[in-house]
């Protein structure tokens, strides 16, 4: 194969990182603090090895945050509004989150973090967009 | 027997069942049997506020000015769909004015968040406390709070308290919704209970229990409103706490003996699985200036709600408790179906217990029969008291219709009967003037609501605090019917 056709075909595999997921945040209080979102792409690494974290600045209503550049594939995603800007979610005395939050697919959990397969989004290559809801 | 258990498992199972088909069927046989039974009005439903002057029949008081905040149930059906317990019911709160001797009366919804959006969305979405519903999930304890225990208005405030979660704030003068109450920032969305204490500073002492979580965790709250100490204490297989007593060193809760089960989809009512068989009821005592648990007492196994009052007597504690025999939890969804409760199934008496340290024995004199809903004179909450205020139910259905109150030294009782068609509300004993120090606990007034069933009417009930038997001295009647409530306070003018 010739270096032409090598550079054509690495061309036409370049969309595949090319994803966009944007997130739109409704039900955000306040503008206070930032909404902070962590993604995964795991069952492993869910809830403890995100594969990218952002943040947004929080106003009254809908935030929405664009996340670029993404490998099509299986994601879930957890959101919270940091509303007193310390930097990680604040808990009550029996340790339940005091903080407005929620997980892709609105996925609730039994006693905690819902499951994975449960939170779970398919990203195709031409983009996806996913609402959740803190309240 | 292994079977027969998982059969009775089964049984209540589907007596709760999770489809919409039964939640219908509850519905139907409800309305069938209001048909016949208009005694069964205090379980039917309630749509809209209400607002109205009563009649007043007899002579109010002319030293009796104050409001008289209460609570309870009101929506039980929505979308063709009736809830199957009665503690379920989403709040409507309500309001009773007394001023120179005439009543008005207001009462509305508590506008939680579950009760805003099952209305909007024209039925049920969230799970009750004895109705499995999964449409919507619930995120935390204030996802499903109801709101519809008890009014207490506290530091010029009002709250809506429902033990599952945080109080509600409602105005004092209309009742519109305020929103949660957040104590402190830690104690966001915690388990607030309907029966907190008031303290003779003008604090207040309260608890709260989570469904399975074994903790049991206690608030000390000043006059100002501010959270002044708490702790969590573990405790052993905790389940269902919906009140407790203060005497002036202890915190006493009483534990009946059910098992949490991990049963998916079941309400909490349908987790609760009665062990009195094997296990006995516990009387938990927490010392006030440690907040940790002095010591526990066993007693034969029965059911219990509320209390009267607690003292610290020596080296023993006293308190009454109304406690029921069985499971007195599950029969409270009968008349939700149309079907009567009888006096004589897990019947209930109003008892006196005293906690010996020295021995770790618990004794018994038992003060009164079918009862509920005890209360004591305010100015003498965690002192020594010597009356106490019950209702009575004196026919074979469990209708409460006497009001009684109690001599706790010699066991005497000052007794009125209502009737038939008469279905009595928790009454409060009111002192005569805000009172500081010794004041006979007889020197002023009892002030309830009765549902007058056949003229589908609530009154307002006052009598003489030293003379029940001689009946009200005063009834302000309704031209409506309100829903029936579980408790409330009076504050004075």
């Amino acid at each position: 194969m010739n270096k032409l056709m090598l550079a054509l075909l690495f061309a036409a595999t370049l969309p595949a990182y090319a994803a966009d997921l944007t997130i739109r945040i409704d039900g955000v209080a306040s503008a206070d603090g930032d909404i902070k979102i962590a993604l995964y792409n795991s069952a492993d690494g869910f809830l403890s090895k995100s594969v990218r974290g952002l943040q947004a600045p929080a106003h009254s209503g809908t935030v929405e945050v664009k996340v670029a550049d993404l490998p099509p594939g299986d994601y879930a995603f957890a959101v919270y509004h940091d509303a007193n800007g310390n930097g990680k979610m604040d808990r009550n005395m029996v340790g339940m989150p005091t903080e407005d939050y929620a997980f892709s697919n609105n996925a609730v959990g039994k006693r905690g973090a819902p499951r994975y397969e449960d939170a779970r989004i398919v990203l195709p290559a031409d983009g996806a967009v996913a609402t959740v809801n803190l309240r | 027997m292994t079977n027969r258990r998982q059969f009775l498992s089964f049984a209540t199972m589907s007596l709760a069942s999770t489809s919409a088909l039964a939640d219908s069927l509850t519905y139907e046989a409800f309305h069938h049997a209001l048909d016949q039974n208009a005694r069964l009005l205090a379980y039917a439903d309630h749509t809209g506020d209400v607002a109205g002057g009563a009649t007043v029949l007899g002579r109010l008081p002319a030293d009796l000015n104050g409001v008289f905040y209460r609570n309870g149930p009101g929506r039980f059906e929505l979308g063709g769909e009736r809830y199957h317990h009665w503690f379920d019911g989403d709040g409507f709160a309500q309001r009773w004015q007394i001023r120179d001797g005439k009543v008005s009366h207001i009462g509305r919804f508590v506008a939680t968040q579950k009760f805003e959006e099952e209305s909007k969305a024209g039925r049920f979405l969230y799970p009750a406390f004895g109705t499995w519903l999964d449409r919507k999930p619930l995120k935390n304890n204030d996802t499903g709070n109801v709101a519809n225990t008890n009014l207490l208005p506290f530091n010029g405030r009002v709250y809506a308290l429902w033990e599952g979660g945080s109080a509600t704030e409602v105005d004092p003068q209309t009742l519109a919704t305020r929103g949660i109450k957040t104590w402190r920032p830690d104690l966001k969305a915690m388990p607030f209970s309907a029966h907190p204490k008031m303290d003779p500073d003008g604090g207040l002492w309260n608890f709260g229990t989570a469904p399975g979580a074994n903790q049991l965790v206690i608030y000390r709250l000043n006059a100002a409103g501010e959270v002044t100490r708490t702790a969590m204490i573990p405790v052993p297989q905790l389940n269902m706490v919906h009140d407790f007593v203060v005497s002036g060193r202890h915190l006493i809760f009483m534990v009946a003996p059910y098992n949490m089960t991990n049963a998916a989809e079941a309400s909490f009512a349908d987790r609760m699985q009665w062990a009195g068989d094997k296990q006995p009821l516990r009387a938990l005592v927490i010392s006030k200036d440690t907040l940790e648990l002095r010591q526990v007492f066993e007693l034969p196994a029965r059911s219990v709600f509320h209390f009267g009052n607690a003292y610290d007597d020596g080296a023993v504690t006293r308190f009454d408790v109304v406690l029921h025999e069985g499971d007195a939890l599950r029969k409270v969804g009968l008349p939700m179906r149309g079907a009567p409760r009888m006096a004589s199934e897990n019947p209930s008496s109003t008892v006196q217990i005293t906690l010996d340290y020295a021995s770790g024995q618990a004794r018994e004199a038992r003060l009164f029969g079918v009862s509920e809903f005890p209360r004591v004179m305010p100015q003498v909450v965690s002192a020594r008291h010597r009356k106490l205020l019950v209702l009575g139910a004196s026919g074979r259905e469990l209708i409460l219709d006497s009001v009684n109150l109690i001599d706790t030294d010699s066991g005497k009782t000052d007794s009125y009967a209502f009737g038939p068609g008469w279905q009595v509300e928790e009454h409060v004993l009111v002192p005569r003037v805000p009172s500081r120090g010794a004041r006979s606990e007889t020197d002023g007034y009892v002030v309830g609501v009765a549902q007058d069933t056949r003229r589908a009417q609530s009154v307002l009930t006052v009598f003489d605090a030293h003379n029940i038997k001689a009946g009200p001295i005063a009834l302000a009647r309704l031209p409506y019917r309100a829903p029936v409530c579980f408790h409330g306070n009076f504050l004075a003018a």
